[in-house]
């Protein structure tokens, strides 16, 4: 498998001008959206006409939302799908940087992600990580991985730590 | 979760066809056929309307991506391996009159896939995102 850095490396190459960065953030909503109602449903066992009934839509709207390429959703439905499938909803201006780590790393962001109560369920308390190098010089430190880092269970976690530890050691 | 690799046919000169081909295109489809790329690494069961595999004669055993940019529409066609859970895709035909044009883009792909297998560190490499 390819490393998710030499990706995020060659996506980030790739958005030298506004006009491409442009084009990757409708990329993002025109692709990956519809991509992730399909897979929110499919993971449920949930057929559209049932998602349609919980989210208040047709069973042909749901069929649309789910194609990709489509970009006329409005903030009320993709409310009424995340109700449906009882998951957050996040609309907000972000960083490229953001978005591209987010692109790169499809082992820590999922498409499918839990519903609220799978989510807690799973969550372990926030757990204290200590980097030390055994160098008197940088001192160890101590880092609360807080809850949400541990979306995807552990292994997920373990990137991050390693960004984590070169930062702070180089 | 990554379900898949896409990688990419390289000719016997080095050159990475599907990279070229993408770089061929306007920037706005480029970009939005490498999420759709970037995607379906990361979907469990795609849609047939977006992978699909091929089949009936010299196609079998074949699939297609299926990518659509204005009014055009556009099927990288490849083969499953060499690795696990790889995709390799060797050609793009598009679709006119619903048939791939050019017509002998399956056996094509299919010599370019017997490349591939007879020597996949060099005829194949990651599929490019750049």
């Amino acid at each position: 498998m390819s490393t998710d850095t030499t990706k995020q490396e060659q996506l980030l190459s790739s958005l030298s001008s506004k006009e491409a960065r442009k084009a990757f953030v409708a990329s993002r909503i025109r692709i990956r959206l519809p991509a992730q109602i399909r897979e929110l449903r499919l993971t449920r066992g949930l057929s559209q006409a049932e998602l349609g009934k919980r989210a208040g839509m047709k069973q042909s709207a749901i069929s649309r939302c789910e194609g990709m390429g489509y970009d006329q959703f409005t903030i009320s439905t993709l409310k009424a799908l995340a109700g449906a499938f009882d998951v957050g909803l996040k609309v907000e201006f972000v960083s490229f940087s953001e978005l591209v780590e987010n692109a790169s790393n499809p082992e820590i962001y999922h498409l499918d992600v839990p519903s609220f109560d799978l989510d807690f369920q799973r969550w372990p308390e926030p757990v204290t990580i200590v980097l030390t190098t055994g160098a008197p010089s940088p001192p160890s430190r101590t880092y609360e991985t807080g809850r949400t880092d541990f979306r995807g269970g552990v292994a997920a976690v373990i990137p991050r730590i390693k960004k984590l530890s070169e930062a702070v050691y180089g | 979760m990554r379900y898949r690799e896409f990688r990419d046919f390289v000719d016997q000169r080095g050159r990475n066809l599907i990279h070229g081909w993408l770089h061929s295109l306007e920037l706005d489809a480029r970009m939005e056929f490498q999420e759709v790329f970037r995607t379906l690494e990361e979907i469990q069961q795609p849609s047939r309307n977006e992978l699909k595999p091929l089949t009936g004669g010299v196609c079998d055993g074949l699939w297609e991506v299926r990518l659509k940019w204005k009014k055009v529409q556009y099927r990288p066609i490849g083969f499953q391996g060499p690795g696990k859970r790889q995709l390799t895709l060797v050609f793009v035909a598009t679709i006119r009159d619903n048939k791939f044009s050019p017509q002998n883009a399956c056996e094509t792909a299919k010599k370019r896939k017997a490349q591939v297998e007879a020597n996949p560190s060099r005829r194949a490499c990651e599929h490019r995102y750049d």
